[in-house]
């Protein structure tokens, strides 16, 4: 089914919305939950968690293109959750991500305290503007998505290791243009 | 914090970037320039004598040189006639081996040709990279050439559904470049590349020689790229591992091409144990991928299990001393002095990562015959794999935080995986999966002829079979031997042949008590050492019949009834 005629059952109110939803999403929506949060259950219930906050949006908002939105749904509904479970472990591909990404500011006091989050967001588009098509999917898929290296090995096309060294070298590239912005800001 | 924010930040980009990462499919690459591509197919050096030099049309107008790592050299007449063909290498001399090329079209040579790589695996990869390198006195001529080899190298890249790309290069035909070449053992035109990719990457000669066309142009596309020397890469890896260079024997080092990564694959040895293999960013110089094996020399000692022990014993005597010297220094840096290259800080150690794989198997060290260990730092995990009698276990362990990320355990007594998600200490036992069977058919155990209960568990369940028979009546029932659920139930059918009752068994056939196993089946446990785990004890209970596999046993005062009833309990565990 496309997307209009999905948002189209959204505006008429019928469930079969959800249902659609979840027949051409859910799996997308299911994987991200659980790169973030590492366990099925938890996942599922953020997924379902995230088409009641699409329910309840749509309308009035008319998002296009759908999945997009919805997976900004599952990734906010996601990190929620993440947080409240935060206590208990630290061993989903979310925190190897995030804890990637942590040495990208290596300078808090004096580009975090400047940059606000907004700035830093444009800061990073322009960064990925300056990359190659297949080293932005890559990160994004990893920093977005929360994507491991096996399954953005497989969408890519390259092996794990490489997509790791590739990793590495666009952590170290951004974290230097950080830091050149980051003195003009 | 400012992991929140990053995260915050990267959350909040546009959805043209979502919509590439979702959408995104590895492109098919054609092209004739560019050379970003994976794997190599060939150079094909093309050495035209000029014109002048020969005359006629059965005379050498020019020399064809490919190389597909197999290096084929050509010389063709000024009608595109093949006049012959001459195997620069190995490779070649497979690829060329009973073929007959003289005096045929070139067009046709090069099918030929191009089939045999094929048929010789030498053009199934992702990519196939070409380099044709014309040597002409005349430029004009050896450009026109060129062309020509790129259009029917790419024609037949598309008849055969490959994916690549020809690049022309025209060479110079000095006499020095022959003899370099030759010394070489590659063709003009591929020296010709290396030689630039040498000059613009600050990578040794000899090395780049050693590399694939695709390889060589990929570093030409990388640009200022300033690849380490072997020796460089070497001594890294040797530094790493903390063992003296003296100590260390080279067994190989070779530079390799992967998606646009350059890396050294070096292996070296310390002593008759101990294999060392590092894979070393040739950019950079930082360490991928580092491996530590033990050698097992089983076949030396005879005496397979006790050598490995030995090994482990010496592994951990190695990493305990160290650890102590560690102390004594106060240094929490030099906590990883060992001569396992582990991660510097937060990762486990190879002892701890056994321990933890022996302790989730049940099994203990000394039992054990450490088979690999591998540490793999960039991924952050241990791969483990021993045996144990005739049960084989792979663990992959975090060497972050100990975790298990998956084990496997196959046992090659034909009893298959152990592994299970079942709870072995919820299931119940033998006779109480009977006497739920026994109610719901509504019949005593003093009325059976013949019983016989298989218990069977599998990855995620674990059952009973109960098989009975009341006379001549059989009865079947499969139940969940952790909720104790009847999931299937036959019955009654006619008797199946029932074993002739054993004589002489009326000590026994006194016995009023039916049999209780005095041991539940116990299931799922990781079988340890090399005792079959389908094998259960016969229970010990005095009063009752012993519930042993195919025992006979009486039946319990049926009025009239003269056969015993056979219990029997039989175990198999079976894989997923």
């Amino acid at each position: 089914m496309l997307d209009e005629e999905i948002i189209e059952l959204f505006f008429a109110r019928s469930e079969q919305a959800l249902k659609e939803l979840e027949a051409k999403y859910g799996k997308m929506c299911l994987q991200t939950s659980y790169n973030i949060l590492g366990n099925h259950s938890d996942a599922e219930e953020c997924v379902n968690d995230s088409y009641l906050g699409a329910w309840n949006a749509i309308p009035p908002t008319k998002p296009n293109p759908l999945l997009t939105y919805v997976l900004k749904i599952v990734r906010n509904v996601s990190l929620n959750r993440y947080h409240k479970n935060q206590a208990q472990k630290r061993n989903s591909s979310y925190d190897l991500a995030v804890e990637e990404l942590s040495e990208l500011i290596a300078t808090p006091e004096t580009v975090e305290s400047i940059i606000e989050a907004n700035e830093l967001t444009a800061a990073i588009e322009v960064f990925l503007e300056m990359i190659s098509d297949i080293d932005r999917v890559i990160f994004v898929r990893r920093y977005w998505f929360y994507d491991d290296y096996k399954h953005i090995a497989k969408r890519v096309g390259l092996s794990e290791k490489n997509v790791s060294v590739k990793l590495t070298r666009l952590r170290k590239q951004l974290k230097d243009y950080l830091s050149e912005r980051g003195s003009f800001l | 914090m400012k992991q929140n924010k990053m995260v915050e930040a990267i959350g909040g980009i546009s959805d043209k970037y979502l919509n590439e990462a979702i959408s995104y499919k590895p492109q098919k690459r054609f092209k004739y320039a560019g050379w970003m591509g994976l794997v190599a197919l060939a150079a094909c050096a093309m050495i035209i004598m000029g014109i002048g030099m020969f005359k006629g049309t059965n005379k050498a107008d020019s020399v064809v040189a490919l190389d597909i790592n197999p290096s084929i050299e050509l010389i063709i007449s000024k009608h595109d006639k093949v006049l012959s063909v001459k195997a620069l290498n190995e490779d070649a001399e497979v690829v060329l081996k009973d073929m007959d090329l003289k005096n045929v079209d070139l067009d046709t040579a090069l099918n030929a040709i191009i089939g045999s790589l094929l048929k010789n695996g030498y053009l199934d990869e992702v990519y196939n990279a070409v380099n044709v390198c014309v040597e002409n006195n005349d430029e004009g001529r050896a450009n026109s050439l060129g062309e020509k080899f790129k259009a029917e190298i790419g024609n037949l890249f598309d008849d055969n559904d490959l994916i690549g790309g020809v690049n022309y290069q025209f060479c110079s035909n000095s006499e020095e470049s022959k003899k370099l070449a030759e010394e070489y053992g590659v063709s003009v035109g591929k020296l010709s590349l290396a030689q630039t990719v040498s000059a613009n990457t600050g990578m040794a000669l000899e090395v780049a020689v050693e590399l694939s066309i695709s390889e060589l142009w990929d570093l030409l596309d990388a640009g200022n790229a300033n690849i380490i020397t072997k020796d460089t890469a070497y001594k890294i890896a040797v530094a790493d591992a903390k063992v003296e260079e003296a100590a260390a024997k080279l067994v190989s080092n070779k530079i390799q091409e992967t998606g646009g990564l350059f890396t050294y694959a070096i292996k070296f040895t310390v002593g008759e144990n101990e294999l060392y293999k590092y894979e070393i960013d040739a950019v950079e110089g930082t360490i991928l991928e580092r491996e530590y094996e033990y050698v097992s020399k089983e076949e030396t000692t005879g005496d397979s299990n006790q050598n490995a022990s030995t090994e482990v014993e010496k592994e951990s005597a190695a990493e305990d001393s160290t650890e102590i010297e560690t102390e004594s220094d106060g240094s929490d840096a030099k906590e990883e002095e060992t001569k396992t290259p582990v991660e510097p800080a937060k990762q486990i150690t190879k002892k701890e990562a056994l321990a933890i794989a022996y302790k989730d198997a049940g099994v203990i060290e000394k039992a054990v015959k450490l088979e690999e260990l591998k540490h793999k730092p960039v991924e952050k995990e241990y791969h483990i794999e021993f045996s144990v009698g005739l049960v084989d276990y792979v663990y992959v362990i975090n060497a972050v935080d100990g975790s298990i990320i998956s084990k496997e355990s196959e046992d090659k007594t034909g009893a298959g995986d152990t592994t299970t998600d079942v709870d072995t200490n919820k299931t119940i036992s033998a006779d109480e999966a009977l006497k739920i069977a026994l109610a719901k058919a509504g019949i005593e155990f003093k009325d059976l002829t013949t019983c016989d209960i298989k218990y069977t568990v599998k990855k995620a369940s674990a059952e009973y079979k109960v098989h009975f028979h009341v006379g001549k009546e059989h009865y079947e029932y499969t139940i969940n031997a952790v909720t104790g659920e009847i999931v299937e139930k036959v019955h009654p059918t006619p008797v199946q042949p029932v074993q002739p009752v054993k004589p002489g068994d009326k000590e026994e056939a006194s016995k009023p008590t039916p049999p209780t196993p005095s041991e539940t089946p116990t299931t799922p446990e990781l079988p340890t050492l090399s005792e079959k785990p389908t094998a259960p004890e016969a229970p010990t209970a005095p009063a009752a019949p012993t519930l042993q596999e195919g025992h006979t046993h009486p039946t319990p005062a049926g009025p009239g009834k003269k056969e015993d009833a056979k219990v029997s309990i039989s175990f198999e565990k079976l894989a997923n």
